[in-house]
């Protein structure tokens, strides 16, 4: 039977007449760093939220490392930032941690500099925070959810407000920290980011899920090879000519092909046969982008 | 649970005692309080009978009974502060999301005020204790500077005047779970104690029939009675608005009255928090 950590069964929030969550059933395995992807109000925050005990569901119930609610013991194996970090402007950075690492019970003074330096801030650990940039908030924000070393970390935007280079170290940081056994529940709407870290993905549109799987399963080969040969126009006459060649279109300069993968050689003798060589030949993939696009148009479509 | 409580509080004065504010507050029940004993000292010295200002410790006792009026109204604005800047910040998601417990939380916030009152009461007690030797070394005669007083009465007046104020920072406290806002929360407990206790249940109880048996159980009268000791004071008079002299209840009365606002606050406190979203940041 497989470890769940976290088990949502049709959870549901509503504001009013505004559904912002609606009957989310998510399942994340221990290990997995597992990717929350939705655009803008999409829910991504509300369910964290209510994951945390922060928000109350209006319908529905989920499960912690398999037993309870966001009590206090479960939330002691817990470490999150959601949205933007807050914390005390008045408290330097070392402080605010200090605060925050007293309030949870867990963890001592050489935590802190480890965090601060795994997060690159020591060096700015003892001004205040409100001399801090957003990335640097962000950071400490990290170091935040990191105190205690949890089991379970609910990253909420982590690169947000950050620079090419700081998000590069960050997604760094998030696949070490699930290379170490940690369980991940990263929201963002950075699908390049969540395509480089995440194993799984669930997408949320309008408070939906609407898809969710292995990274590598949703963003699989498709039946599709790109060629530039000698010849395009002579090389779509005798592609299309093969009764095993689905289609075949001249773009921008080369040929797409609709055609089994592995019969990908089949396509070169064709075509070496009548003199036409191929220069350029390789598999089309769709990105997790792509099929994050395709399938909320989809569920646009279908909602209106 | 006691221990978890302990140690929220700890925590809670780890990081309150970083802020400008009660220092800030501190600085003025002093000065206010000096300024009452200097000007009573001043008074007290042209009519020449400055020997009963300079007991110790009745002129802690009477002065504190001043410094009540207004670490009473300060302790009201801090504790609104307190628990509002984390609406403010956004700061009690942070808090939560680690585990510290709601109930929990609110009631280290409490404790921790009510400590924080009896601290500032304790502190402009000396002050005033301070202020009577100097003022004895000022008049320069030996002896006026007496400690025969009732030290024991200082005790329990102290005692008594931190529980007179725990129904108000309840107050304080649950306007703020209520309206999520510091300001907003501040200007209704200050309202309620300013306008309708001090001007509307003179009136009320003075223009309407009965109506002082329905006073005898608003919070203001209630704590008026449990500070009494043996009748009103001149000045309990003059606060209690428009010179209208109350006919108080029994401490006892005053004692329980205080208690059931407590309860009854603080329950329908920590009730609103459970049911509440946890947000972002709202604005400091």
């Amino acid at each position: 039977m497989e470890d769940l950590v976290i088990e949502t069964n049709e959870l549901s929030k509503r504001y009013g007449r505004v559904t912002a969550v609606d009957r989310l059933s998510l399942r994340v395995p221990r290990g997995h760093v597992f990717g929350l992807l939705g655009p803008n109000g999409s829910g991504k925050t509300t369910a964290m939220s209510m994951l945390l005990g922060l928000v109350r569901p209006t319908a529905g119930s989920f499960r912690l490392f398999g037993n309870g609610q966001a009590d206090r013991e479960a939330l002691r194996r817990i470490g999150a930032i959601i949205e933007t970090p807050s914390f005390y402007p008045y408290l330097s950075g070392r402080r605010n941690l200090e605060y925050f690492q007293g309030v949870s019970g867990k963890g001592d003074r050489q935590e802190l500099d480890e965090l601060l330096d795994k997060v690159g801030l020591l060096q700015r650990a003892n001004d205040r925070y409100q001399t801090y940039s957003l990335g640097m908030k962000q950071r400490l924000g990290i170091a935040y959810a990191l105190l205690g070393d949890p089991e379970l970390l609910f990253l909420d935007e982590p690169t947000n407000g950050m620079d090419p280079a700081g998000m590069a170290e960050i997604r760094d940081l998030i696949k070490q920290l699930g290379s170490e056994g940690r369980t991940i529940l990263l929201s963002s709407h950075l699908l390049r980011e969540v395509e480089l870290v995440c194993d799984s993905v669930a997408i949320l549109a309008r408070g939906r899920l609407i898809a969710q799987g292995k990274v590598e399963e949703l963003v699989h080969p498709q039946e599709q090879v790109q060629l530039c040969t000698t010849s395009n126009e002579q090389a779509h006459q005798i592609l299309t000519s093969l009764d095993w060649v689905q289609g075949a279109v001249v773009e921008d300069g080369h040929l797409v092909v609709t055609a089994p993968i592995e019969r990908s050689w089949e396509l070169t003798a064709a075509l070496s046969r009548s003199q036409v060589y191929v220069t350029e030949m390789w598999p089309l993939q769709i990105s997790l982008e792509e099929y994050f696009l395709d399938v909320t148009a989809e569920d646009a479509g279908v909602t209106n | 649970m006691i221990a978890q409580i302990l140690s929220l509080m700890t925590w809670e004065w780890y990081k309150l005692r970083r802020r400008w504010m009660p220092w800030i507050m501190l600085g003025i029940a002093i000065a206010f309080s000096q300024v009452v004993f200097w000007a009573g000292f001043a008074f007290q010295s042209a009519i020449g009978q400055t020997g009963g200002t300079l007991r110790l410790p009745d002129v802690i006792t009477e002065g504190l009974g001043f410094g009540y009026q207004i670490v009473g109204i300060l302790i009201i604005i801090w504790a609104a502060s307190a628990l509002g800047s984390e609406y403010g910040w956004g700061t009690f998601r942070a808090i939560l999301a680690k585990g510290s417990g709601r109930w929990q939380f609110l009631c280290a916030q409490f404790c921790l005020m009510l400590a924080t009152a009896f601290a500032w009461m304790a502190v402009v007690g000396v002050a005033f204790a301070v202020s009577s030797v100097i003022a004895g070394l000022i008049v320069g005669s030996g002896g006026l500077v007496s400690f025969a007083g009732e030290w024991a009465l200082l005790g329990k007046m102290l005692g008594k005047w931190t529980y007179a104020m725990a129904p108000y920072i309840v107050l304080a406290m649950f306007l703020v779970i209520l309206t999520s806002s510091t300001g907003v929360a501040t200007a209704l407990a200050l309202a309620y104690i300013f306008i309708g206790e001090g001007v509307l249940l003179p009136i009320l109880t003075a223009t309407v029939d009965g109506f002082e048996t329905v006073a005898d159980f608003v919070l203001g009268r209630a704590v008026d009675a449990w500070l009494a000791e043996g009748g009103p004071s001149e000045a309990e008079v003059m606060l209690s608005g428009f010179g209208v002299a109350p006919d108080l209840p029994s401490n006892i009365h005053g004692f329980f009255v205080a208690l059931v606002y407590m309860a009854v606050l603080g329950a329908a406190m920590v009730w609103l928090f459970l049911k509440k979203d946890i947000g972002g940041a709202k604005g400091s």
